[in-house]
């Protein structure tokens, strides 16, 4: 047991939520205090087994389809007019350029971080918009010819389903402006887009990152670029991307 | 905030009020089709964050699933009105709220088993892929116990742990996302804690469930 009142001082503490002074008042006091030091590594280890062991579900692909599906029939259908209305197009289109402009000068985010949530929302978007693949085959001889004259780089995408990693297929998806080639990866309820573009001009280089949540590996190969994203967990998107490497 | 229709011109006149949900105190007037696209930008990314707290909540995947459904369209319709800096914590809010009415419409079976509701299954053994089997079994045991008691804590108890723990939110975040003064988060941290801590415990890992 604590000292009288210092409870949820200690807890603030390990919270990281004491400002300095208090902060310091209370580690002085733990240095001194054996009952308030010992309640301090029971919370301390209690936490650690709750954040390390408990299940942190997510969502699969089915349930994120459903989801888009519900969204989109959803009282008054707003997304769905949103994308559907033919007069407004045009002048939307150009007030979301300069908006879109506007933002990113006033955000002004890095390069990295802003390619990065393009690539996740793209993601996102082809599991809500049901709309996963044009061409749907697990055979590379009917995906990668798809791919031509759609667009400008060779996409070379093959079937890794003997290591987990089954080929869903492809499609034609639009990431920082320009017309990319997905390649569509399946890993038991997860889906992983492979986006395959030419090089822009100082945009090698290669890492990885984790942007909301979703896992993303970058790298450059021949002249394109490609990135791999999912809601996959690290280790499974990295085992993919060293797999795909290979293939090169 | 203005209620009325979006006026497409004043859109173009004033084309930063397109990111108001990062700026103040800006009125904001947007064009479906811009409230669409910022809309996938700002909130479609955490919808990780808004599954799992729906899965504690509810507990049962199914009715998890309909208070997503459900508070999605919420955020989706109530999106022009956000004029905060947090999308994440304003769509958890929206979450939480959207259980409270759910469960008010439909409310909980006596507390079944929903050992499995919470690990859906699958992402126990993925993730433990290197583990040695008696590692592993021990992992799943262990795992399936804490998953338990924090599904046997009260609901008011449940919500501040998961947000702190699983979800790593700050007090003042909690606080928003529960609608109670950041005093009451406190309260509520320590007491969802020590419930937490007795049912680990026991030998038998507490909850009600397995």
């Amino acid at each position: 047991m604590s000292c009288p009142g210092r409870e949820e001082k200690i807890a603030a503490l390990l919270d990281g939520e004491l400002d300095p002074s208090a902060r310091a008042e209370m580690e002085a006091h733990l240095a001194g205090c054996a009952a308030c030091s010992a309640r301090a590594q029971e919370l301390r280890e209690l936490s650690r087994a709750v954040r390390e062991g408990a299940s942190r579900p997510e969502p699969d692909a089915e349930q994120v389809r459903r989801l888009g599906r519900a969204i989109r029939r959803g009282p008054g259908g707003k997304l769905a007019r949103a994308a559907g209305v033919a007069k407004y197009a045009l002048v939307a289109v150009a007030a979301a350029v300069v908006a879109w402009c506007a933002a990113t000068w006033w955000a002004r985010p890095s390069e990295e971080k802003r390619i990065g949530e393009e690539v996740v929302v793209a993601h996102v978007r082809s599991l809500l918009a049901d709309h996963l693949t044009d061409v749907a085959s697990s055979d590379r001889h009917t995906v990668n010819p798809w791919f031509q004259g759609k667009v400008d780089c060779a996409v070379g995408a093959r079937d890794h389903a003997e290591q987990g990693f089954p080929l869903a297929g492809g499609r034609l998806d639009y990431v920082d402006g320009r017309a990319v080639a997905a390649v569509v990866y399946r890993h038991g309820p997860h889906v992983l887009n492979l986006f395959v573009g030419s090089e822009r001009p100082g945009g090698g280089g290669s890492d990885a990152l984790a942007v909301r949540g979703y896992r993303i590996v970058h790298w450059t190969a021949g002249e394109t670029e490609r990135w791999l994203v999912s809601d996959a967990d690290e280790s499974t998107v990295k085992a993919l991307a060293d797999l795909l490497r290979a293939d090169e | 905030m203005t209620t009325t229709a979006p006026i497409l011109g004043r859109a173009i006149e004033r084309p930063p009020s397109a990111i108001g949900w990062r700026r103040e105190g800006v009125a904001t007037v947007l064009t479906d089709r811009e409230r669409a696209d910022v809309f996938e930008k700002a909130v479609l990314p955490h919808l990780p964050a808004a599954f799992r707290l729906a899965r504690w909540l509810a507990r049962d995947p199914h009715d998890a699933e309909d208070v997503l459904q459900e508070a999605y369209l919420r955020a989706f319709r109530y999106f022009g009105t956000f004029s905060g800096t947090d999308p994440r914590t304003w769509l958890l809010a929206i979450v939480r709220n959207t259980f409270h009415t759910y469960r008010e419409k439909n409310p909980a079976g006596a507390e079944v088993d929903e050992a499995s509701a919470v690990d859906g299954g699958d992402g126990v053994a993925a993730s433990r892929r290197e583990a040695s089997p008696e590692e592993a079994l021990d992992a799943v045991s262990e795992r399936a116990r804490i998953d338990a008691a924090i599904r046997a804590l009260p609901a008011e108890f449940r919500e501040v742990v998961v947000l702190r723990e699983l979800e790593g939110l700050s007090y003042k975040e909690i606080a928003s996302v529960a609608r109670i003064p950041i005093g009451t988060v406190m309260s509520r941290l320590s007491r969802g804690r020590e419930d937490l801590r007795r049912l680990l415990s026991r030998p038998d890992g507490g909850g009600s469930a397995r």
